[in-house]
């Protein structure tokens, strides 16, 4: 894989794990943080798409493109612990933010509604202990050095997160 | 070994033992320990050897979200990963005979030794009230550094709900340790074929580090009541102490240092010093040296759970080789060095050194 193409990488944290994950949308992003995230917990290449999941995040209040993206991957631990599933194929369908100056999304909002909103399809399987190793746990992202960019060149995307194990 | 690891679920994915309905849930986040008593995981003067009986004060089940009771309510006596573990260790050295005979500590005894938590209901209630917090921060005018540290004034209602959200997660990790330390005990009452009681599986201590508590201390020589929250750190009150259980109160607290899987851990109490120089706080581990990422290249998980073995004997069974690798001696700093720190500088004493002698883990 190029540079160009990586989508997602590990980060150095003494203590915890770190992901750097890139996008060229947002979209692109949210789906290569949480392939990411799952990455660091098993080998996905064992992790079949059999069943699916519909996940609609709605944040009423007036949330930056960071705390979306926490929102998101603690969304997808919440049914990691609870269902028991692991996932390795993930569809977002959209992303949206506030079109503020301070996220510099650079794309046209919903002037009128606060709402930010993640609309995505995942796709995974029940963790099957007989052919899933489950390396850490991961229990959940943190805020710590977090930071989701866009290069203001290639409008590409890049977010740094650290998560507690 | 192997029946403890059978009978103790790691919780990584699977469920535990126990499930529990929302107001058994709300049971344990009010009673602590007393819930696991009086449900038969455990014995009855084991809530004096926990850290406020058992059942920290000021606990609100109201202000637990449904998302971080879904989490867990089948964790309950649930080991989990990352640094938790499970150890069966052997007293190598006492420093202190007398405090040693009063935690009913003697050279070669076998222990045991727990690390867990609140696990994922911890994790859910800290992000849920990092979302609230991030409002508040900005509401009461206090700019922070970083974005994971959130705050809220302590008597502020953000700040009322998440200390009474806070001590449902202390009581309920107390409460799943002490479901493990049941599990333990009849493990061993099956591998020895006596009863734990025969067998002196009597509870030492259950302390909690990473936590918050309201305590009395001598600030600028007047008496006040403050928060104190220990992150990387543990209590470790000195002798005399009214809040210590009556059998301990003159030795001071006792403090439990976890090590690495390879070399030792620790046995401490409290002191005096720690109350004048420290809030009566002490280390609470050795410190990771190595990231993950950079201990899974240095060292392979097959290879060290071999060395360990062959080298010290160390039996390891661990649900993950990677997992292991993370945990591995070389990346924590030497645990040693780091008691010796706290001894010489008298915020806590060392009365025994343990060595590992079976390692579990997630």
């Amino acid at each position: 894989m190029g540079e160009m193409d990586k989508r997602y990488e590990q980060i150095e944290h003494l203590s915890d794990v770190g992901l750097r994950a890139y996008g060229k949308s947002l979209e692109e992003l949210f789906e290569n943080a949480g392939e990411g995230m799952f990455s660091i917990m098993c080998d996905l290449a064992k992790v079949s798409p059999l069943s699916r999941r519909e996940i609609d995040i709605v944040e009423r209040e007036n949330v930056s493109v960071e705390q979306l993206l926490i929102s998101w991957l603690e969304n997808l631990l919440y049914l990691f612990e609870v269902e028991k599933m692991l996932f390795s194929s993930f569809k977002v369908h959209s992303v949206k933010v506030q079109s503020d100056k301070s996220n510099k999304d650079g794309r046209e909002g919903d002037e009128k509604s606060k709402e930010a909103r993640v609309k995505a399809e995942i796709f995974g399987e029940k963790i099957d202990f007989t052919k899933h190793e489950i390396i850490v746990a991961i229990k959940a992202p943190t805020y710590h050095t977090l930071e989701v960019k866009r290069d203001s060149l290639s409008g590409s995307w890049v977010a740094n997160v650290i998560f507690d194990i | 070994m192997y029946e403890l690891s059978f009978n103790i679920p790691k919780g990584v994915g699977s469920t535990g033992k126990i499930k529990l309905s929302n107001s058994e849930m709300r049971k344990v986040f009010t009673e602590g320990v007393n819930w696991a008593i009086k449900n038969g995981y455990g014995w009855e003067e084991d809530k004096y050897f926990v850290d406020d009986q058992g059942c920290m004060d000021g606990a609100n089940p109201d202000y637990v979200s449904k998302q971080a009771i879904d989490r867990g309510n089948d964790q309950v006596g649930t080991l989990g990963s990352g640094n938790h573990f499970l150890e069966i260790q052997k007293v190598d050295e006492i420093y202190d005979e007398k405090v040693a005979r009063v935690l009913g500590l003697e050279k070669d005894q076998i222990t045991v030794m727990i690390h867990s938590g609140s696990r994922g209901l911890g994790h859910q209630i800290c992000s849920d009230f990092i979302k609230v917090m991030q409002q508040s921060s900005s509401k009461y005018g206090i700019v922070l550094r970083d974005k994971q540290l959130a705050c809220a004034p302590l008597n502020s209602p953000e700040g009322k709900k998440y200390y009474a959200a806070m001590a449902c997660a202390v009581n309920y990790a107390m409460t799943n340790r002490h479901c493990l330390t049941h599990w333990v005990r009849l493990s061993l009452e099956r591998v020895f074929k006596k009863s734990s009681r025969d067998l002196g599986l009597e509870l030492i201590y259950d302390v909690s580090h990473n936590i918050a508590k309201m305590e009395v201390h001598n600030v600028d020589g007047v008496k006040k009541q403050v928060c104190v929250h220990r992150k990387g750190a543990t209590r470790a009150f000195g002798p005399g102490h009214e809040s210590i259980t009556s059998k301990y109160r003159d030795i001071g607290q006792p403090v439990i240092i976890p090590g690495d899987m390879g070399r030792y851990s620790y046995i401490l109490v409290g002191t005096e010093m720690a109350m004048t120089e420290s809030f009566g706080s002490t280390c609470h581990g050795a410190g990771r040296l190595l990231s993950r990422a950079k201990a899974k290249k240095k060292i392979k998980g097959s290879e060290l759970k071999e060395e360990l073995f062959r080298k010290k004997g160390i039996i390891v069974i661990a649900g993950s080789l990677s997992g292991l690798a993370e945990e591995a001696p070389d990346a924590y700093k030497d645990v040693s060095k780091v008691v010796d720190v706290t001894h010489n500088a008298g915020i806590s004493r060392k009365v025994a050194r343990l060595v590992p002698l079976g390692v579990l883990k997630g």
